[in-house]
């Protein structure tokens, strides 16, 4: 029906979002798959789902006007012609009005296009025009609250069912208390274009809450268990969470066991990601030795239980709401490909995430001091690993202290590599943590 | 007739909801007579400043003749007043001139059990067929009712104690020389509502009942919140409305909230037992938060604090005559308690005895005026504690509950303007320490300097007093963005208010989600400075280390020249 003769201005303003990536110059539109209309176009106000295939597949809810709107400029992308007519293109998600058409499907009663399914799980219906209110400073999705509901636009699509739905649906259905219901998603054909669940409404994340506590530390000038910031009892109760979530997950979704090939094929991909660090980073050269002998002493013999994990956990994801900790996004690194996303694998990978974070909310708190002094950080440092994982219910035995401790260093190369190219005052941090674990 | 209740509304059977309460200790308050104790006489010498202060309702913890070992709570005679402290004549007076001033009385009456020195107590054990036999819960051994808990584990080894007169055991949930009274007697029940009568007819204007979740005892149960404890409470609350309309029952049961709105009665007829229940797990909540710069302690106990029926309302207090305690609560809050407080010195040192507010708070003013901003913000009316609206000290040598019951401090003169006693013959000493002292700090001192605690305490209840949102409103805890800032609205009709409170020492930021007010803009209360309009985007707030913000929600602002 309409013809992107405007494709520079998209291309334009996809370059400049977040959701983008990182990717540097022009970006190239091989394609664009434009979904049915979720409103005519003729009547003023045209909204439709395009699916924008740049380097990956991206989701571009756009809003075609017949007018143009001088208090929606911030999302506006340019002009276009729609049977010779010329309308005025924003990004839908940043027009209230045309937020509410793409949501409009949740709506009891409402009949879709054909081309774009959205799926309820049971008992759930969004009120009729709701006020929507757009969430800001995300990186990699666009997320929308809608009265009690939070529906998160995908930006980056695969084909396939994404994790994140997958996962979230399985604990919903199990009645899981730990993360926040899934209540719906917005499909066409095999991709997923959004999910919809309960919006935490008075919940701070993980690392805020971390970062508060590392900060009254600060100025106390004692022990980390005697601060009035302690965090160690939230620590705790923030590995029950994760111990509950992990039984869950094994409760509704597959699991394995990985016997000599398996363990033998995990120091692999390991070695793997430590040779491309060492090819990116400088600095990790002088690392490499360790880290190959801290690998290989992971034991081949001893068979490791694996399922699915959240496989991106860190403070970030979690939620303190005003019933207990919740989890969230269960997406994996948003950077994998879905294959790696879904693979079992080992709750240690978990809960070196999180070791790992701890780590790093403190000690971005010293960053942001300018300071020095680390004693105090590292205190409490130890105080809370060893909190969330008594609450976990870990239990050390020297073959699993092994692969907790691989995971560890793996994330930590991970992240000399990332801080390397995009934050260098903050590459110290894994620095040291890789000096402590080898 | 005509004359008891002047100057007090008893067809406004609600005045509960929007109540300030201030509980004062006659013994410690103002000692007329010069003979080194409070009296009844010196409280109404005191009326004036309570007035000037801007409180609703005095609450007055037991003040009969008693022998003094529980603080009056060991009661000897329901309806007389101690002879130290005045006569019935000067309760009369003292009542009297509240109420023309507006200020209504609630008094104590301690339900559950008397002193062993009550002349029922004394009938009971040395004539058992006699009128009194059957009063107090008699048996021949220490077995039944074994399943409920000691409460005072620390001083009494059982719940029966042997009494040799009348060679039975007898039953006691708190002290052994508090026998319980026995509510299977319908005698007893007579017994109370007969005293409930007595003060109602002198005109108080409600009741505080005491340990009221202990009434009956029952085989196989912990002897807490029975059915029949409930149905005496609905005889008691029926008796009262039907004869004396507009008085308040106000119901001790330090429970979990979800055991306490039993209490309140049925919702269906707005609440057919208590009035008001106190609400014990936020206030220990309040400090951990402060303390742990975090909102979540608190936001946590309000979410989980059921509604309420509609005349009815929670009372809430920062501090009060008992002590810091965590005896409350579920096992489960009770080990989220342990876990946050016993760990942390500081906190332990606190818990189990009796201290005050400012030394809780380490004299700190800012902190003193989050708190009790917090308490005249927070869904319930406020409880004030004598003395902690100038920001007195306790003498934690004094020992059991003496501590916090040191004498008002009114003037920098000789006994701190509370007695012309010679000093010696005080029956508690006055605070004389440098920092707590009462040269450093006391109400003729803190009423002469406009940036006191005391002037301070007293706008913000007049500030709360022209919003019906904080006595009547609903609450809704806005969230926020910023763990250490607790965010919240009171809502009654178009009177919306707004609460941002900082609990962090820092100063901090937080972004609200206000845009259901889009358009509207946001009032201080206090200088009544307009602040920016809301948008659709998060609306920004910085505030100062233990700042808070009371907002009014006003409509769009009005611009020069807009209005015709």
């Amino acid at each position: 029906m309409s013809e992107w003769t405007e494709r520079t201005e998209l291309s334009a303003y996809m370059a400049r979002q977040r959701w983008f990536g990182q990717a540097e110059g022009e970006v190239a539109i091989t394609e664009v798959r434009e979904l049915e209309w979720l409103s005519d176009p003729a009547d003023g106000l045209g909204v439709r789902f395009e699916l924008v295939f740049a380097g990956s597949l991206f989701n571009v809810p756009l809003s075609y006007r017949r007018h143009p709107r001088e208090d929606l400029s911030y999302g506006f992308i340019g002009a276009s012609a729609l049977d010779g007519e010329v309308f005025y293109v924003y990004d839908a998600l940043h027009d209230p009005e045309a937020r509410g058409i793409l949501v409009r499907g949740f709506v009891d009663g409402v009949v879709s296009p054909a081309d774009i399914d959205y799926s309820r799980l049971e008992g759930f219906c969004l009120e009729a025009d709701g006020d929507s209110v757009l969430l800001s400073a995300e990186q990699s999705n666009t997320s929308v609250i809608v009265g009690d509901a939070l529906i998160k636009f995908f930006r980056k699509l695969a084909p396939g069912r994404n994790p994140d739905i997958e996962i979230q649906a399985g604990l919903t259905l199990l009645g899981s208390e730990q993360i926040s219901p899934l209540l719906g998603w917005i499909n066409t054909g095999d991709i997923d274009l959004a999910m919809i669940g309960v919006f935490q409404r008075t919940a701070t994340d993980g690392w805020d809450s971390a970062r508060a506590s590392v900060r009254a530390l600060q100025d106390d000038a004692v022990r980390a268990r005697e601060a009035g910031g302690d965090f160690a009892a939230e620590s705790e109760r923030l590995g029950e969470t994760l111990a509950l979530v992990h039984e869950q997950m094994r409760e509704t979704l597959p699991t394995a066991s990985w016997g000599p090939e398996d363990v033998a094929a995990l120091v692999g991909r390991l070695n793997e990601r430590l040779d491309a660090a060492v090819a990116m980073h400088d600095a990790v050269g002088a690392y490499a030795g360790r880290v190959r002998e801290a690998y290989a002493a992971v034991d081949s013999a001893v068979p490791i239980p694996v399922q699915r994990v959240h496989g991106d956990f860190h403070l970030g994801q979690t939620l303190r709401t005003t019933s207990g900790w919740k989890i969230i996004d269960f997406e994996g690194e948003p950077a994998q490909p879905l294959e790696d996303r879904v693979r079992l694998d080992s709750v240690d990978r978990d809960l070196a995430g999180m070791l790992r974070s701890l780590d790093y909310a403190a000690h971005s708190v010293t960053i942001a001091l300018g300071v020095e002094s680390h004693e105090y950080v590292d205190d409490w440092v130890r105080r809370n690993r060893v909190a969330f994982l008594d609450g976990y219910g870990y239990e050390a035995s020297e073959s699993s202290a092994a692969l907790l401790r691989a995971y560890e260093i793996d994330k930590a190369l991970y992240e000399v590599v990332y801080e390397s190219n995009y934050r260098p005052d903050w590459v110290q941090i894994p620095l040291r943590a890789l000096e402590r674990l080898l | 007739m005509d004359e008891v209740g002047k100057g007090i509304d008893r067809t406004d059977v609600d005045w509960f909801k929007s109540a300030v309460f201030y509980e004062v200790l006659i013994r410690s308050f103002r000692d007329s007579s010069g003979d080194g104790v409070g009296d009844l006489r010196g409280l109404t010498e005191k009326l004036d400043y309570l007035e000037w202060l801007g409180v609703d309702c005095l609450w007055l913890p037991p003040f009969f003749p008693s022998p003094l070992k529980d603080g009056g709570y060991d009661v000897a005679d329901y309806t007389a007043v101690a002879a130290d402290i005045g006569t019935m004549a000067d309760f009369q007076e003292f009542l009297d001139e509240a109420h023309s001033r507006g200020i209504r009385v609630v008094i104590d009456v301690v339900m559950n059990h008397t002193s062993d020195q009550h002349p029922w107590f004394q009938a009971s054990r040395s004539d058992p067929d006699g009128p009194y036999g059957d009063f107090y819960v008699w048996n021949d051994t220490d077995e039944p009712y074994a399943d409920a808990r000691i409460i005072f584990v620390d001083t009494e080894p059982s719940n029966w104690t042997w009494d040799p007169v009348r060679q039975q055991y007898f039953w006691h949930r708190f002290y052994s020389h508090q026998p319980d009274l026995n509510f299977e007697n319908p005698a007893v029940h007579q017994a109370m509502l007969d005293a409930l009568k007595f003060w109602l007819e002198v005109g108080v204007d409600g009741f505080r009942l005491d340990a009221v979740p202990y009434l009956y005892e029952e085989e196989g149960t912990n002897g807490e919140n029975l059915a029949r404890t409930h149905q005496f409470l609905k005889k008691v609350r029926k008796y009262v409305d039907d004869n004396y309309p507009g008085r308040v029952l106000l119901a001790e049961a330090n429970q979990w909230p979800a055991d306490v709105v039993d209490y309140f009665g049925d919702p269906a007829v707005g609440g057919d037992e208590c009035h008001m229940c106190f609400h014990f797990p936020v206030m220990p909540r309040i400090f951990m938060g402060v303390r742990r710069e975090s909102r979540y302690p608190i936001s946590e106990i309000l979410d989980q604090t059921p509604e309420i029926p509609e005349h009815c309302q929670w009372g809430i207090f920062l501090r009060n005559h008992d002590e810091l305690t965590l005896e409350m609560v579920t096992d489960e809050d009770r080990d989220y308690m342990w876990k946050e407080y016993a760990s942390d010195p500081r906190m332990k040192a606190n818990i189990g005895i009796r201290r005050r507010l400012a030394p809780l708070l380490d004299n700190d003013t800012n902190q003193m005026e989050l708190f009790t901003a917090l308490l005249l913000s927070l869904p319930g009316s406020p409880v004030l504690y004598y003395g902690d609206e100038i920001g007195m000290g306790d003498n934690i040598w004094l020992g059991d509950r003496d501590g916090v019951r040191t004498p008002m401090q009114w003037t920098p003169d000789r006994n701190a303007g509370f007695s012309q006693a010679t000093p010696g013959k005080l029956a508690r000493p006055v605070i004389m320490d440098p920092v707590f002292g009462y040269q450093a700090i006391n109400v003729e001192a803190q009423q002469a300097s406009n940036s006191s605690l005391l002037q301070w305490t007293r706008r913000m209840i007049q500030a709360r007093r022209q919003h019906s949102a904080f006595g009547r409103g609903t609450f809704f805890d806005l969230g926020g963005s910023n763990p250490s800032v607790f965010s919240y609205l009171r809502e009654d009709g178009d009177d919306v208010m707004i609460c941002v409170n900082n609990l962090s020492r820092f100063p901090q930021p937080v972004e609200l989600d206000l845009h259901q007010f889009n358009g509207s803009h946001l009032v201080e209360m206090l200088g009544g400075v307009e602040f920016p309009a809301i948008g659709e985007l998060p609306y920004l707030l910085t505030l100062a280390g233990h700042g808070f913000y009371w907002f009014r929600i006003a409509g769009p602002a009005l611009t020069e020249g807009s209005v015709a």
